[in-house]
């Protein structure tokens, strides 16, 4: 499944990938990746969750 | 009400760690292998074994990456780029287009001062900084356009940061950044140079084998 997920965040925008790994990969809270992207958190919460999504779509029976 | 293939705000907050209200077994079960996947990704990301060289940042050997597997990565990682003048307009035009076209990110530089190097070589190089206060340490150099945010390191037990990077046969300048605004020098690098603005960059050489040290 880790490489599954690999192939599919191949499929994500970039900044919804960035939004994603920084989260789920790196561990970090919204609080610290905005202080990474200055994006805000809410957008950076709706960039994940879109991530999110897009892996369910992608991965579909896989999950 | 949620679509098919979507997550629901609670199963997202669940996701999150967040206070979350009911989410359906099934649904919970989707979320956790979704979770449960992408740990196992990140941990095939992580070096196995990786001991602390004393000595600073150290190379770990064999694990360079198929051009395949490297997918994404090759995209957000630093990557150092020969370019003759002869194609620079058209890159720029590129790199315009490009940016208008896919992102809201204010454009970086784009005449980060990278060498020239053999450019399809890539060595797994180990970054690790000793900072037990710091919220968050990441390292910037002339491979990520000294973005201070690019490079996240992780944090580990006794407040030591590391993360192990993709870089590109070449030369390297670099600092690490220490809760964003804070900017040192390696202090085990191999050796520190002058950036010209009255600060110290670290250099780190990368050979097809691993870090040069002269």
């Amino acid at each position: 499944l880790g490489e599954a997920i690999e192939d599919a965040l191949d499929q994500l925008s970039d900044e919804q990938r960035e939004a994603f790994v920084l989260k789920h990969v790196q561990g970090l809270s919204y609080d610290q990746m905005d202080e990474l992207l200055g994006a805000g958190v809410d957008a950076l919460k709706m960039r994940v969750y879109r991530a999110r999504d897009r892996l369910r779509e992608i991965l579909g029976d896989r999950l | 009400v949620s679509e098919p293939n979507r997550f629901s705000t609670d199963a997202q907050r669940y996701l999150d760690g967040e206070p979350h209200g009911e989410v359906s077994p099934e649904e919970r079960a989707v979320a956790d292998r979704l979770r449960d996947g992408t740990t196992a990704y990140a941990e095939r990301l992580q070096v196995p074994g990786a001991e602390v060289d004393r000595a600073v940042m150290r190379t770990v050997r064999g694990l360079r990456p198929a051009r395949r597997r490297m997918g994404w990565r090759w995209l957000v990682q630093p990557q150092a780029i020969q370019v003759r003048p002869i194609w620079v307009p058209a890159i720029a035009a590129l790199l315009v287009a490009l940016v208008w076209l896919g992102t809201s990110r204010d454009p970086v530089t784009t005449a980060a001062p990278v060498p020239a190097v053999a450019a399809s070589d890539t060595i797994f190089v180990h970054f690790e900084l000793r900072a037990p206060d710091a919220e968050l340490v990441s390292v910037a150099g002339s491979f990520n356009q000294w973005r201070p945010g690019a490079l996240p390191l992780t944090r580990r037990n006794g407040g030591v940061w590391s993360a192990t990077i993709p870089l590109p046969v070449g030369e390297h300048q670099y600092q690490f950044v220490i809760d964003g605004t804070e900017w040192i020098p390696d202090p085990t690098a191999h050796a520190q140079i002058d950036d010209g603005f009255g600060g110290t960059n670290s250099l780190i050489v990368v050979g097809p084998k691993g870090v040069v040290r002269s």
